[in-house]
């Protein structure tokens, strides 16, 4: 047995001795033998301008659909948009009767508490001066109110999935309607943690108390063991947007009650939170208008059409477009990058937070056979961006608006020969915070810098100090509105970088 | 049991080295690869034995076997293809064949055989020296066989077999070419766009044959007092390569493949062969196939700079063999009882102007007293192709074979 382990021994190491004497390559020994076979190592970069696009279609999709807000809400008017707050409570009387007291008491009231979004308030990235407020807010409270007797009544109420409710909001026709006014003041300290003389810090008091009419105190009379609470708060001629903490925070919105009898000597309160909180939009552009509002899930398709691109692309290759051979999926050639580049007029439009606003281009591109929309990715030119900040924001220095498509440019050559057309959305996204920051991620500054910032023609310096986070956006968005109208009126620019499989393009 | 056949799918899953034909069919395994015939210079197709097992190329053989026979062979290739300016070396490990045979008596006999009988592999990184990006290229294509066989001895001629076995082919191939840009043609304030954009040109497809679920080798053997002989026909068949080529950017961004079927005529392959024994267990034989091929293949290709097809020559292989066969006796001594072989072959591939020349030498290692057997082969040769400045390769192999034997079904006396 020793003598086969000792002759197979001796072939492995003659075997090794060999393949390290006799089985060498050169540097570019692969290199050269893929030339030979006619594989290339790298691929041909080349670039394509089709000048004079003009989309054939645009759609403008007006978001009218109530939106649940589990951690926000915005009250008021911004942008020929009013955003109204719909909260649904659902009450159950308690063991200890308060609602019996309630009804019986000498001295009841009730107010709804809605707490500002401090986050927003004390964000140092935005260079305008969002507070003080002072006004006194009209506001139009309206609600419907329904009572039961029994546990079916209530487990009806919580068999009402979001989507019903946020479909039922849409028809909601209230049994009261009372228009109310506010006073309304709000300063830069309501909104700031304070700090107390132990040294501890104070989070602010940041609330707004609206106190309900009369009418609301006689309806919530009439509720039994069970209520059903519907209530809308809608500022139709407020010319301001206040942001609120919704329901899944620490400083949620509570609907409160008193109620005060003789001989007590304080209130017996009784605080509820709601169990859904919504935005109800009412837009008041026309419905074809092209234009996007930020912050609520407007949105525009383009559609191009296939002829003047394929045309290009023949002209450039020399070859017939669209791809006709077989079943006509087009893989001669890949699309590594495209943008398209719109001449840009900012002057019709309006944003609140003197940031500029990012906008995102999503292309319709085929999945298995089915159309699917995707998010398009971005690449920074980074050069460009230190030079001229990132190309596809608007509300910012410069003429032009640049989209990346991509997704989009792929899918629509690969299958032109099917009918394919080039067709993406664009929607407001969040504003940039690192407008002419080439790192586009989040990090961590590394010296104190001031930076300059043009906010609706005024310079404005903001200063970075050594140690803060520098993030990409800002993380609420700006209701602005852009106006698309004049960027239609003139052709767009599409740029393709293309690699193909076409050989003899060595020399 | 599942550690081996995992083992085993591992290793088949690569495949054999040679880059001649790498876009068309690739490398054929002659014989299966089998580690006995390989160490006689793949001749021998009518040795017959108590346990030589299943021959690919004349299923009538294995009527003569008198014991069960299992065998499982892996292939290790050191591999140079050289040309007049640049050497590329590469290694590989394959498993050509297995190979499972059962004596019947005077009911015949039963085999089967998973062969991989074309076989491209190539996984590769390479930096490109004018961009400086890595392009990785990988080729990993097989064209399988599973092969039942049948032969018996004839009632009234024991000297001669008839044989037959059905070839159901399946398989798939992979090519995929992984590049980086090479923006040197576009303005330095364009490059941005592409830089450490990779993107992979990818083509995938599966085999059959085409219209028919099998194709079929006949063969018939002769064994005489010294002499043994054989002649087989292995039918014509068009092989069936439905492909699909796409532009991958990431694993979820790739585009919609376009399909194409390419078809493959592989003509009938004729084969016949002579062992003759010299003295005792010495033995001496010769083998020779050859095939005629009418088209050229058409290749996985389908851009760049590629030639879409490869052309073909008639295919030719003459192989001569000898073998000293080990002493079936336990107490004789380990080099008595060790077969030794050696032998040599000329073959013309289907690639036009390949020719390969090869030479063995092998042993048949016995290990204990069942009969269990080690077979170990080593080839080296050459490969040269037509044209100046073609591609030639120089290679160095070693196989090596697990054969178990036993003697399930047979009665003492028979």
């Amino acid at each position: 047995m020793k003598k086969k382990f000792v002759l197979l021994s001796f072939l492995t190491i003659g075997t090794l001795a060999l393949s390290a004497c006799l089985f060498d390559s050169d540097e570019d020994g692969l290199s050269n033998w893929l030339s030979d076979q006619g594989l290339p190592d790298s691929y041909k970069v080349q670039t394509l301008s089709i000048e004079g696009l003009v989309p054939s279609k645009v759609e403008v999709n007006r978001d009218s659909t109530p939106l649940i807000m589990d951690s926000r809400v915005v009250l008021g008017n911004a942008s020929n948009m009013s955003h109204e707050v719909a909260f649904e409570f659902l009450y159950k009387e308690k063991k200890d009767g308060f609602l019996k007291r309630f009804r019986s008491a000498d001295t009841i009231g009730a107010y709804i508490s809605l707490n500002l979004l401090t986050s927003f308030y004390n964000e140092k990235s935005i260079p305008v001066d969002l507070l003080p407020i002072k006004e006194d807010l009209k506001l139009n409270v309206s609600w419907s109110l329904r009572s039961g007797k029994n546990e079916d009544f209530l487990d009806s109420l919580y068999s009402i999935t979001d989507s019903a409710w946020v479909k039922m909001l849409q028809s909601w026709e209230p049994d009261v309607v009372v228009d109310t006014t506010y006073s309304i003041k709000i300063k830069e300290s309501d909104v700031q943690a304070k700090k107390k003389k132990n040294g501890k810090t104070q989070e602010a008091d940041s609330r707004i108390l609206f106190e309900m009419p009369g009418a609301f105190l006689d309806s919530f009379k009439t509720c039994k063991k069970y209520c059903y609470l519907e209530m809308r708060f809608s500022a139709p001629e407020t010319e301001n947007l206040y942001r609120f903490y919704s329901m899944d925070s620490k400083r949620q919105a509570t609907l409160n009650l008193r109620a005060k009898s003789e001989g007590d000597s304080l209130y017996d309160l009784l605080m509820y939170t709601p169990y859904r909180m919504a935005n109800v939009v009412v837009s008041n552009d026309c419905s074809d208008c092209l234009v996007l509002h930020g912050g609520v899930k407007d949105s525009m398709v383009f559609e191009y059409s296939a002829e003047p691109i394929l045309k290009a692309l023949s002209d450039f290759y020399g070859d017939e477009f669209p791809y006709k051979m077989g079943d006509g999926y087009d893989v001669r050639q890949a699309v590594v990058l495209a943008q398209l580049t719109f001449a840009r007029d900012d002057s019709d439009s309006k944003s609140y937070l003197g940031l500029p606003i990012w906008v995102v281009a999503s292309s319709f591109i085929d999945s298995s056979g089915k159309e699917r929309r995707v998010q398009e990715g971005y690449k920074p030119n980074r050069q460009e961006i230190a030079e001229s900040g990132h190309p596809n924001m608007v509300f910012y220095d410069g003429d032009s608006l640049t989209l990346q498509v991509t997704q989009g440019l792929r899918d629509f050559i690969n299958r032109a020969s099917n009918g394919a057309k080039l067709k993406f959305m664009v929607n407001l996204s969040f504003p940039q915070l690192q407008d002419n920051d080439s790192t586009y991620r989040t990090h961590i500054i590394q010296k104190d810098t001031v930076k300059k910032m043009v906010v609706y023609g005024d310079t404005v310096e903001m200063k970075l100090s050594k140690g803060d986070t520098s993030y990409v956006y800002l993380g609420h968005y700006d209701y602005a509105r852009y106006d698309f109208s004049s960027m239609m009126q003139k052709p767009a620019t599409l740029k393709l970088w293309l690699a193909t499989k076409r050989g003899g393009d060595d020399e | 049991m599942n550690k081996l056949l995992c083992f085993i799918l591992c290793v088949a899953s690569l495949a054999s080295a040679s880059l001649l034909g790498i876009d068309a069919l690739g490398e054929e395994q002659t014989l299966g690869g089998m580690v006995n015939a390989a160490g006689r210079g793949f001749a021998g197709g009518a040795k017959t034995g108590d346990a030589e097992g299943v021959s690919v190329v004349n299923p009538a053989r294995v009527a003569f076997d008198t014991k069960v026979v299992f065998n499982l062979n892996f292939y290790i290739e050191m591999m140079t293809a050289e040309n007049d300016e640049s050497t590329y070396s590469t290694t590989t490990i394959s498993l050509p064949s297995f190979n499972f045979s059962f004596p019947m008596g005077s009911y015949g006999a039963v085999g089967l055989s998973l062969w991989q009988h074309y076989a491209s592999s190539m996984d590769e990184e390479v930096s490109d020296s004018a961009s400086g990006m890595d392009a990785a290229v990988k080729y990993q294509g097989s064209v399988y066989e599973i092969i039942p066989a049948y032969a018996v001895r004839l009632p009234f001629f024991r000297m001669m077999s008839l044989g037959a076995s059905a070839h159901f082919v399946m398989g798939n191939v992979e090519r995929s070419l992984t590049l980086g840009p090479d923006n040197n043609k576009v303005s330095k304030s364009d490059s941005w766009a592409t830089n450490s954009s990779d993107v992979t040109d990818y083509a995938s497809g599966t085999w059959e044959i085409k219209n028919h679920p099998a194709y079929y080798t006949l063969s018939m053997q002769f064994r005489g007092r010294q002499s043994s002989y054989y002649f087989s026909y292995t039918t014509p068949y068009v092989l069936k390569n439905d492909l699909s080529y796409d532009f991958r950017f990431s694993q979820l961004d790739t585009l919609i493949p376009t399909r194409y079927t390419r078809e493959i005529e592989i003509p009938a392959l004729l084969a016949t062969g002579v062992n003759y024994r010299l003295y005792k267990r010495h033995n001496v034989m010769m083998d020779v196939q050859w095939r005629a091929w009418d088209s050229d293949v058409e290749n996985v290709a389908g851009g760049w700079d590629m030639s879409s097809v490869t052309k073909t020559q008639n295919d030719f292989m003459v192989s001569l063999g000898y073998q000293r066969d080990g002493s079936p006796l336990f107490y004789d001594s380990y080099l008595d009882r060790t077969a030794f072989r050696f032998g040599g072959w000329m073959k013309s591939w289907y690639v036009k102007d390949v020719y390969e020349y090869g030479g063995s030498i092998g042993a048949g290692l016995p290990m204990g007293k069942k009969g269990t057997m080690i077979d170990l082969a080593l080839q080296g040769g050459k490969r040269t192709t037509g044209g100046h400045g073609d591609w030639e390769e120089l290679f160095f192999g070693i196989r090596l074979g697990l054969m178990g034997v036993g003697s399930w079904g047979q009665s003492r006396g028979r």
